[in-house]
């Protein structure tokens, strides 16, 4: 099956200091990959990359980058996918709507802007988009304000307008934070019921395991700026082939089922920080002195890739 | 929103009282003997002292602050020494004149402030921005009059392309009848010719007395945009295919008015009141030379009644900025 979304060696830059450092991965048509990771290891970059929303001092490479089989390396045909081919779901939802525009005005617009739609039509579909996201009062929210309306509901927005635009893919950059819980629960599960009505793909990025587990299909596990393991969803969680992969699973099982998580010694490096060949060396309990000295290769096992000199596994066959 | 507005409009009431009084007394502490003036050079003391008792000024200070209060409140602004007409009819007759002059400034000042404004907060320390910045110091730099003397120089003396500037219309043509704008008046009747020679006369006012207020709003629209690009919902706009013109003059201006709709209700407050330079540079017969030549002649009344207008102005004016700070943004609220 091929992939909708590849990413091949993505490198980002911002004031000489690396922050993406070769991301691979692959969104395939049809699933949810979701991206975790911790605070600073380049999940929310990636995602500004692939829609060029980087600031203006970054300086971004890719060795390949395709959209539904057309080149996507060129900033201005990922500019002009926003809204189109990807939708976007951002973070604080209440902070990410205009504050002085009503809300039926907002997905409004983005009807006219991204389908040409006559404002009547536009109108009409605004609230089948309110309906689709479960809005039960589509009117009232139509009508609202952003400051009128929950967090819940502004991500219920935020949604219907990245729904707008027909895309093949959704961008979700951590689209619960800031929600309580029980909003959260309610949010990914919307978000994973209309990705599949829409026929659509879907890239979540989340520092939560247990969001993961809940909507996703693939998880790619992100440490300082490179993708470092890749597989289903099952697997990751039984089996992760990456060290790092494997105790962050562990942890948030811990966390789950109340125990007390055996922490990851040491802290995640900053960008700019001097790295040892392979980043996760000095906090891997596995580690040994290639890990120090030579890029981790690339092993593949099932489903499962990971850049690991000593991956969990005996059957590890390097590539 | 109506009862807002009412409520606001009766706390008006003490402080117009209050500004009575100033009024009042700072046109009573001015040098110059309103009765002498009036009488002529030649009159004798005893015609001047006639005249003293007939105006009610030999009268001591609170009794002609209450004859006059009494006027007021009846929408009496009493007599002009100086022209002979009562000081509200005066007033009507020339506030016209710069409103027109006014709005005009107004309307000059934001269609250049506000998308300078935005650009160079978009391009920051690009050639627009440093462009931006090199107005806003002139702006400041540069005293309204002067600038009016320089573009009369200019246009009118040395090019020829604005008309002499000796009122609203040339010497000889007659004004359209209406509501005293004549813009509005000559469009109203069809006059073209007479629209294009107002036109005309307005340019050079127009243009000295919006120019010092394109500093600050620019400035004022500049910062606040700044902070608008770094916002949430601008990203979550750009994500959302937003972009160009309708993401910087829609989206992200209308975030950015706020600040630039109080600095420019400030400045009609003060044009209102304060476009007396301008004016008589112009020969321009509105409220500003009117309260010129009263000074001049310590017409107590006219001073009093230009001195109340502008504070009514600056006071209306905050209630608009008020109402507007609401319109545009929904989460400000009117108590």
């Amino acid at each position: 099956m091929s992939a909708i979304l590849e990413l091949r060696g993505l490198e980002v830059e911002i004031e000489g200091l690396p922050i993406l450092r070769g991301v691979d991965l692959e969104v395939r048509p049809g699933e949810i990959l979701g991206v975790v990771g911790e605070t600073g290891a380049g999940k929310s970059m990636t995602a500004r990359a692939i829609l060029d929303l980087l600031p203006a001092a970054a300086t971004v490479s890719f060795e390949e980058c395709t959209f539904g089989g057309t080149d996507f390396i060129p900033p201005r045909a990922r500019q002009l996918a926003r809204g189109h081919q990807i939708g976007f779901v951002p973070q604080r939802p209440r902070g990410s709507l205009n504050p002085v525009f009503r809300v039926g005005k907002q997905i409004v617009d983005t009807l006219r802007r991204l389908r040409g739609m006559a404002r009547t039509q536009a109108r009409e579909e605004a609230l089948n988009l309110l309906r689709s996201v479960r809005i039960t009062d589509p009117e009232r929210v139509y009508r609202s304000y952003p400051h009128e309306l929950s967090g819940g509901m502004c991500q219920r927005v935020c949604i219907a307008i990245a729904l707008a635009g027909e895309p093949e893919l959704i961008i979700a950059d951590e689209p619960t934070t800031g929600l309580d819980v029980t909003i959260q629960a309610e949010i990914l599960k919307l978000l994973g019921e209309v990705i599949a009505e829409h026929n659509a793909a879907g890239m979540l990025i989340t520092h939560d395991l247990g969001v993961v587990a809940d909507v996703c299909d693939r998880v790619a596990v992100m440490y300082a700026g490179r993708v470092i393991n890749l597989g289903t969803t099952v697997e990751i969680y039984r089996e992760a082939l990456h060290p790092y992969a494997n105790q962050l699973v562990s942890i948030a099982g811990s966390l789950d089922s109340g125990g007390t998580p055996q922490e990851i010694p040491g802290r995640v490096p900053n960008p700019g920080d001097e790295l040892v060949a392979c980043a996760f060396a000095p906090r891997c309990f596995r580690a040994e002195d290639d890990c120090y000295g030579e890029e981790p290769p690339l092993v593949h096992i099932g489903g499962q890739m990971a850049f690991c000199h000593h991956p969990l596994t005996s059957e590890a066959v390097s590539v | 929103m109506g009862s807002y507005i009412a409520r606001r409009l009766i706390a008006l009431v003490p402080i117009l009282i209050g500004v009575t009084m100033v009024a009042f007394l700072v046109s009573r502490g001015l040098p110059g003997d309103p009765a002498r003036l009036y009488a002529g050079m030649q009159a004798s003391e005893g015609e001047v002292q006639a005249i003293r008792v007939s105006l009610g000024l030999d009268k001591p200070l609170y009794h002609q602050y209450w004859i006059y209060m009494q006027g007021l409140i009846q929408g009496d602004l009493g007599f002009s020494l100086r022209t002979g007409f009562p000081v509200a009819e005066d007033i009507r007759n020339r506030l016209p004149a710069t409103v027109e002059m006014v709005i005009f400034a107004l309307a000059f000042a934001l269609s250049v402030a506000l998308p300078l404004g935005v650009w160079a907060a978009v391009r920051r320390g690009k050639l627009v921005d440093r462009f931006s910045r090199f107005i806003s110091t002139l702006g400041v730099a540069i005293p309204d009059f002067w600038a009016a003397l320089i573009l009369v120089m200019i246009f009118f003396v040395f090019l020829g392309w604005a008309p002499a500037p000796v009122g609203r219309l040339d010497l000889g043509a007659s004004p359209p009848d209406g509501t005293g704008f004549y813009l509005l008046d000559s469009v109203v009747r069809g006059e073209w010719g007479t629209f294009t020679n107002a036109l005309g006369h307005i340019i050079l006012p127009m243009i000295s007395l919006g120019f010092p207020a394109i500093a600050p709003i620019t400035r004022l629209t500049r910062n606040a945009t700044l902070s608008v690009l770094q916002s949430d919902y601008i990203a979550f706009g750009r994500a959302s295919g937003l972009r160009g013109a309708p993401l910087y003059l829609k989206y992200v201006l209308r975030n950015s008015l706020p600040g630039a709709i109080t600095m420019t209700g400030l400045i009609s407050g003060y044009m209102i009141g304060g476009a007396v330079l301008i004016e008589r540079v112009f020969s321009w017969p509105g409220v500003g030379l009117y309260a010129y030549n009263s000074l001049e002649r310590t017409d107590h009344a006219a001073i009093q009644g230009v001195v109340l207008l502008s504070a009514v102005t600056y006071l209306l004016v905050f209630l608009v900025v008020d109402l507007l700070q609401s319109i545009v943004d929904p989460r400000v609220r009117l108590k």
